[in-house]
């Protein structure tokens, strides 16, 4: 027989409380008495976890929501800028065809053709950052310094920058293509981005316990501190990024590879004083 | 008639293809318990999914990974059909809310008497 003054009764109405205040964190103790009151806290003890589980849930969506939606928004805006371009070209060209201007026709097809391959490489970009899955990656073990040797000869990126290695650098477990295009993602924003008459690439490592930290370095003019963390952001239009017409997928798309890896970047710099682009690489994978 | 049993749980195929489960008492179930009793189950059916007659009388305790596991694919490739005994409170409740919550991919009915439970597993579909 359940008494008016059993403690447990008290506890339950304050749960109840609880759970219409949604705040659905706590467990009532349950007694040995194995009876209906023992019953009742069981059931909301379960309910609770239950509409915890589903509030974790629905916040977990709504965030992919809010990045999916920012995502389509940016791609739409980013897309419309070289579709009008090209809308305002054709009607140029279709004027100077009419008016049998060659020189001009020659002009406005050259520019339709810059404005496509810019188009072309923007749909490129958001396919890689949106493509790779690190189940899909195979991992190898890859030599550092000929990697980038082997990227800088294909990229003809002597033709642009000095690239210094300070070897040694490490052997890493690591999936090559996705190496590549870190490295020549950080290769290209730096000489990009170069403000000086020569660009000047260095490449060092640190090896700590349990992975190596791999420092690239360049002598442009740095990033201020309040953007050092928005420059990985999708779609950042940030600073010389404007300028420069940069789609901001680049840094972004690394970002995502190596966080598909379980590994970070960062960025070190002093405005004026270049920037180190920083990210580890485990030991063991 | 196959016996077999674990720290928490009495397995035995009866003659006529019921497979009857009964918790200990005071049992709480984990998913490690869960799991382990959808192995034994499977190792006694020879992997062939037979009616399930299981009694949660004694169960005080049963976690939502737990439940997860008993309405989710790989339980659910052991048994046909699943009376589940419900004869005290606490087990009433962890019935109907593995019902309601949980949502099992086979038939499940709860009954407090054991001998309705067993009509019902005998019953055609």
């Amino acid at each position: 027989m359940v008494k008016n003054d059993d403690p447990r009764l008290t506890q339950i109405l304050d749960m109840i409380g609880k759970i219409a205040a949604l705040e659905f964190q706590g467990q009532l103790p349950t007694s040995k008495h194995n009876d209906v009151v023992d019953a009742i806290i069981l059931g909301l003890n379960m309910l609770n976890e239950e509409l915890q589980a589903n509030v974790v849930e629905k916040s977990k969506l709504s965030h992919i929501n809010e990045k999916l939606e920012k995502f389509a928004l940016t791609t739409a805006h980013d897309l419309k800028s070289p579709i009008n371009s090209i809308t305002g070209l054709l009607t140029l060209l279709d004027y100077s065809l009419k008016s049998g201007n060659k020189t001009e026709t020659a002009q406005y097809v050259t520019m339709l053709k810059s404005t496509t391959e810019k188009m072309k490489e923007l749909v490129v970009n958001i396919l890689n950052y949106s493509r790779h899955s690190p189940e899909d990656l195979n991992i190898e073990l890859i030599d550092m310094a000929s990697t980038i040797r082997q990227i800088t000869s294909i990229d003809r990126t002597d033709r642009f920058a000095h690239i210094r290695l300070q070897e040694p650098l490490p052997t890493v477990q690591f999936n090559p293509p996705a190496l590549i295009q870190v490295f020549r993602n950080i290769f290209s924003n730096a000489i990009k981005y170069s403000d000086k008459e020569t660009c000047e690439i260095t490449i060092s490592s640190l090896e700590k316990d349990n992975h190596f930290e791999i420092r690239v370095a360049d002598n442009g003019p740095g990033i201020e501190p309040e953007n050092q963390q928005k420059i990985f952001e999708l779609f950042n239009r940030i600073g010389p990024a404007v300028e420069a017409d940069s789609h901001g997928v680049g840094l972004a798309s690394i970002k995502s590879i190596l966080a598909s890896f379980r590994e970070k970047i960062w960025v070190e710099s002093f405005p004026g004083n270049g920037a180190i682009f920083c990210f580890t690489l485990s030991k063991q994978r | 008639m196959t016996k077999r049993e674990t720290d928490f749980i009495d397995f035995t195929l009866r003659p006529d293809g019921i497979m009857h489960i009964e918790c200990k008492p005071n049992t709480v179930m984990t998913l490690e318990e869960g799991k382990l009793s959808t192995r034994v189950m499977s190792e006694i059916n020879h992997h062939q999914p037979k009616p399930l007659l299981c009694d949660l009388t004694n169960v005080i305790k049963m976690t939502r990974e737990c439940r997860h596991h008993f309405a989710g694919p790989e339980h659910a490739a052991v048994f046909t059909k699943c009376a589940l005994v419900i004869a005290s409170p606490i087990s009433r409740i962890i019935g109907n809310f593995f019902l309601g919550a949980n949502k099992p991919l086979r038939p499940t009915r709860l009954f407090n008497d054991v001998e309705k439970g067993i009509q019902w597993l005998k019953e055609k579909d």
